[in-house]
């Protein structure tokens, strides 16, 4: 069962008055459990207060500047949804035609050499005039 | 104390502004967007921290961070200026940070079995060396144990105690009586206390 309680708490964080503080005082000397109760509640409290404090996102005062700015002009807002939604779309079908045009280039240079062949399997034997003579 | 505004992450290009709250609100409201970058440089670092101590990093902390301040924005016509600029973008943010602890838990519950939400088990080192690495472990577990406390427990901690608001502002933030903070934070070091000790730090907080 912790001995923590509201009253500790405050005299840890130097919240109580100069009566509850001479109580405290007169009971630190002569309770060991209180006197251990408060000593961990002491250590518990710096610990907490020496956790290193978080690492934010660089540059993030910018980007809420911008998108405070964004919120003013409706105008602003909708350029800058469309310009999300744009690159959110664009961006992958971008990237697969870039693909697409990469692979068809390599398979046009590979064909390039039997192109011959490629046309007479598409032209019928009578429209071809090569037989013909 | 209450800690200053850190520097490290603003950008240099906002110049730093030493007009009063009301000066600047001042400013805002007659169409100076410079007085709100000065506001925005003055309070994001603690939006900032106490939005990723409620729920670590990552985008959403990002965006609750943003909408913070797009929300003080939108409310500086109708901010009387009761309270001062920073306790009341804090509120925002505090809230805005329960309300996405609240939407993540929803979330949590539909899409992810219980048993694999505790953070404990992944983060805490079990081999420990050193006092460095004393220390480190010490941390870590502190750290864990404070996202296992309920969010209202951990908003008080996070504001009492980690960004050293006193026990007035923190019941402003929270909207709650000035008493309902001191048994949050009373049942939160308890809290605090038992779970450290069930995960090995019981040496740590008896008597040298």
């Amino acid at each position: 069962m912790s001995l923590i309680d509201e009253t500790l708490v405050r005299t840890v964080l130097g919240e109580t008055s100069a009566s509850e503080l001479q109580a405290h005082e007169l009971r630190m000397s002569q309770d060991a459990a209180y006197r251990e109760t408060f000593n961990q509640l002491s250590r518990l409290q710096h610990d907490l207060v020496s956790l290193p404090e978080p690492v934010g996102t660089p540059a993030h005062d910018r980007r809420i500047l911008a998108a405070v700015g964004a919120q003013q002009d409706p105008a602003r807002v909708f350029t800058t949804a469309l310009s999300h939604q744009f690159w959110r779309v664009a961006a992958p079908a971008l990237a697969a035609a870039a693909i697409l045009l990469v692979l068809a280039t390599q398979r046009s240079t590979d064909t390039s050499d039997t192109s011959t062949e490629t046309l007479s399997t598409w032209y019928p034997i009578s429209a071809d005039p090569t037989a013909r003579s | 104390m209450k800690r200053e505004p850190e520097v490290s992450n603003t950008v240099p290009t906002i110049p730093s502004d030493a007009r009063t709250d009301a000066e600047l609100l001042a400013a805002v409201r007659s169409g100076d967007e410079r007085a709100f970058a000065a506001i925005v440089q003055q309070h994001h670092r603690a939006v900032e921290r106490i939005v990723i101590r409620m729920l670590d990093h990552g985008d959403e902390a990002n965006d609750v961070v943003q909408e913070a301040f797009i929300r003080l924005h939108q409310n500086l016509d109708t901010f009387r200026g009761e309270a001062a600029i920073g306790t009341y973008v804090n509120r925002i943010a505090i809230n805005l940070a329960l309300n996405a602890l609240r939407r993540r838990r929803w979330q949590l519950k539909r899409f992810v079995r219980r048993d694999v939400i505790g953070r404990g088990a992944v983060d805490e080192p079990t081999v420990v060396q050193d006092e460095e690495a004393v220390s480190a472990d010490r941390r870590i577990k502190l750290e864990a144990a404070l996202h296992r406390l309920p969010d209202q427990q951990r908003a008080v901690v996070v504001l009492r105690i980690l960004e050293g608001f006193s026990t007035k502002e923190t019941a402003e933030m929270l909207k709650v009586p000035a008493g309902t903070v001191m048994s949050r934070l009373t049942r939160a070091l308890q809290k605090l206390q038992t779970d450290l000790r069930a995960h090995g730090l019981e040496s740590a907080y008896e008597l040298d």
